[in-house]
């Protein structure tokens, strides 16, 4: 059973579905949830985050377009077999990443920006 | 019948709609549970008054006597739509910032309340169905070798379509209840357990007054029908000596039956009405001490977003 939480900022420049998205395929993909684990229904997270039911929905369409989460009949959204790729020690990192960008007054942008940038960085490097 | 079966339809449907447009304005200023709960007892009151008045108008005829069964649905009605009154009036999130836990929310309904709420709906519809089939009317007439014992009282389609409805409707409003106690937006200052408990015991709410109706329905359409089954058998035996008799006569074993049917019947409604959900929280506090703090929790979040 999950403890994980997801924050939703309606005064950022992403869209609260994408938003959603993001975090639930972190969680997926550091495995913070476990393949197989059950979603909340669309209604039930929407309620709580007190958003429309269509943006869950979307955010939902738009995990399940990725492979990373399969919705059951019986079951309802459920995170799909093998969805997570990712090592939790990266997980690790980019937690301790975010950590530092936050503690240093850095904005969630510029942290993007900054680790985007390493990224090019790396990939050029291979 | 055309009367009741429109009041049979609209009347559940008119409760909840109510209900909705209650909540929806009422939300700015409600204050949460207190104000739902003062609502709840005054559209219960004023409803069950109407429910009465109208069952008492009725009482002309056989016909419309019988047709008090639909009642049972429609009062049961006023009992759900209280509750998603409630769950609809409780305080939504406000901020830029939200938060929610992936933790699927279980709802588990209790076994017997399952058994009950099945049993209920299959015992309903089959004697609301048969019942219909058989009667001429609200008479059920019995014919042998061109003898004809009949009787009066007997539940046919006059009084079981608009029951049927009734609790056709019941069956949706319930439905529709249980889906608001699931999306109902988790209180962030209440321990998880004690919130599943809310949701919980608000479920059972809608869900005993469900099966408590349809059983009584089934109750109402069995005994009668079991009564009237048994006085055309006498009365066809008073008229005919050929007519069949005890102990070969299946017929009136099946009112006999019938009318066993409405005593457990009776029974199980009232044992399923008066088991309440415990109320005890999972953290071991009272429900009502743990609603006291929601309640006080959404007071608190109406004050700090009343200047926004």
């Amino acid at each position: 059973m999950s403890d994980a939480q997801i924050t939703v900022d309606l005064s950022a420049a992403e869209p609260p579905y994408e938003q959603i998205r993001t975090q639930v395929a972190g969680l997926i993909q550091t495995g913070a949830l476990a393949s197989g684990e059950r979603l909340p229904t669309v209604r039930a997270l929407a309620g709580d985050l007190g958003l429309a039911v269509n943006t869950v929905a979307r955010a939902y369409r738009e995990l399940e377009a990725d492979g990373l989460v399969e919705t059951r009949r019986r079951t309802g959204t459920v995170v799909a077999e093998g969805a997570a790729q990712a090592a939790p020690a990266l997980g690790r990192a980019a937690a301790a990443y975010a950590s530092e960008a936050v503690a240093s007054g850095m904005s969630e942008g510029a942290a993007v920006d900054l680790l985007r940038a390493a990224f090019r960085q790396a990939l050029g490097g291979v | 019948m055309s009367t009741s079966l429109v009041v049979s339809m609209a009347f559940p449907l008119l409760c909840g709609l109510i209900a909705v447009a209650l909540s929806r304005v009422l939300r700015p200023w409600s204050a949460g549970i207190r104000i739902a709960a003062s609502l709840r007892g005054l559209v219960t009151t004023l409803t069950a008054a109407i429910a009465v008045l109208y069952g008492l108008s009725l009482l002309t005829d056989w016909e419309t006597k019988a047709q008090v069964v639909v009642l049972v649905p429609l009062l049961a009605s006023v009992a759900v739509a209280s509750v998603a009154l409630t769950e609809l009036s409780w305080t939504r999130h406000g901020g830029p910032r939200r938060s929610a836990s992936l933790h699927r929310r279980p709802a588990p309904i209790p076994s017997g309340l399952r058994i009950a709420l099945a049993a209920g709906a299959v015992l309903v519809t089959v004697l609301a169905l048969g019942c219909g089939a058989t009667g001429d009317g609200t008479r059920f007439v019995r014919h042998y070798a061109g003898a004809t014992g009949a009787a009066e009282g007997y539940p046919g389609w006059s009084v079981t379509l608009p029951t049927l409805l009734g609790c056709l409707s019941l069956g949706v409003l319930a439905w529709w209840t249980a889906r608001c106690v699931e999306a109902r937006p988790v209180r962030p200052d209440l321990d998880p357990a004690d919130d599943a408990e809310l949701r919980r015991v608000s479920l059972e709410r809608a869900l005993r007054p469900t099966a408590a109706a349809w059983l009584a329905s089934a109750a109402l359409l069995a005994g009668p029908a079991g009564w009237a089954i048994g006085a055309a058998t006498q009365r066809l035996r008073m008229v005919s000596e050929l007519a069949p008799r005890s102990p070969g006569d299946w017929v009136q074993w099946l009112g006999f039956a019938l009318v066993g049917l409405c005593l457990v019947l009776v029974v199980a409604a009232v044992t399923v009405s008066m088991r309440r959900a415990a109320d005890i929280g999972a953290t071991g506090a009272p429900l009502s001490e743990i609603e006291r703090r929601a309640l006080a929790a959404s007071r608190r979040a109406h004050t700090s977003a009343a200047p926004r």
